[in-house]
């Protein structure tokens, strides 16, 4: 059998050795009292070293999900969105086509952009609503 | 691939654990609060990364560690630290907290030795998990974990002397 190194008594200390390495180990330091105050030494310290940790713990007051992702000027945006639909649909006034044309372009670019963003958040708002 | 809600389980049990981490690097329990809250929210961004068959809570460890650094460059830069009430009514209880006691000597070793000790006994990683949150190998953290705890148990001594 391998010779016990000493960098597994921290690992059979922790647990995490295999079956084998273990009672290898477990044996050595029946056997070999300097190995086992090595040991004891470590146990010690490990347990000390736990419990002073374990009082740094506290419960944190976090929230496990995003807030609702609603922009910051949002009744701005749906009062800009509303004009723009309704430039859209309502007759067109006493202004040369050419520019009538830009605006009904620019207002369904920011249409589509805006119902595109609502498909992409919808989905998380739609969990957190259920 | 984990969702959301199997997310939320997953760190449910971790959180108290997780705060005492960030208060073993941030110093008060309102910015490991803050470096909780954001690697929470960063995890969940990183979600449809996290590959089910690697150890969650090293992985999600080392988004915290990270949170925590990046909100000690900022307070750094900021020049400003302030304690909270508790942080302040603690202080005046009692001279000094376990915990604190602990960190000021782990802030003597190395930075391996510092980081590895530091999710061993506050953020209580196994072996697999620490693997995982520094990307070595388990057999490193068994060596390095080992050569940590005696220069640790080193500099605890010469402080007692």
């Amino acid at each position: 059998m391998k010779p016990v190194e000493p960098t597994e008594l921290s690992a059979y200390l922790d647990g995490e050795l295999d079956g084998e390495r273990t009672i290898a180990v477990a044996s050595e330091l029946d056997s070999n009292p300097a190995l086992r105050a090595e040991f004891d030494m470590l146990t010690a310290n490990d347990m000390q070293w736990k419990q002073s940790a374990i009082s740094a713990n506290f419960p944190p007051k976090v929230t496990l999900t995003p807030p609702t992702a609603l922009p910051k000027n949002f009744p701005g945006v749906s009062a800009l969105v509303i004009l723009l639909v309704l430039i859209r649909i309502l007759p067109k006034p006493g202004i040369h086509f050419e520019w009538w044309l830009l605006l009904h372009m620019l207002s369904l670019a920011i249409i589509m952009t805006c119902v595109m963003r609502m498909l992409r958040d919808g989905e998380a708002l739609w969990r957190e609503l259920r | 691939m984990l969702d959301r809600e199997h997310y939320a389980q997953a760190l449910e049990p971790l959180l108290a654990q997780a705060a005492g981490y960030a208060r073993s690097l941030l110093h008060n329990r309102h910015d490991a609060e803050d470096a909780v809250q954001q690697a929470v929210l960063r995890g969940l961004e990183k979600l449809h990364t996290f590959d089910t068959t690697r150890a969650f809570k090293g992985w999600w460890l080392s988004i915290l560690h990270n949170c925590c650094i990046d909100l000690l460059r900022e307070l750094k830069s900021a020049r400003t630290v302030e304690l909270d009430g508790n942080d302040i009514a603690e202080e005046k209880s009692s001279s000094e907290s376990d915990w604190q006691i602990l960190v000021a000597a782990l802030n003597r070793l190395s930075i391996d030795h510092q980081q590895i000790l530091r999710m061993r006994y506050f953020a209580d990683l196994s072996y697999r998990d620490l693997a995982e949150a520094l990307d070595i190998p388990q057999g490193t953290v068994m060596s390095r974990l080992h050569l940590a705890r005696h220069a640790l148990a080193a500099t605890i001594r010469e402080e007692e002397q």
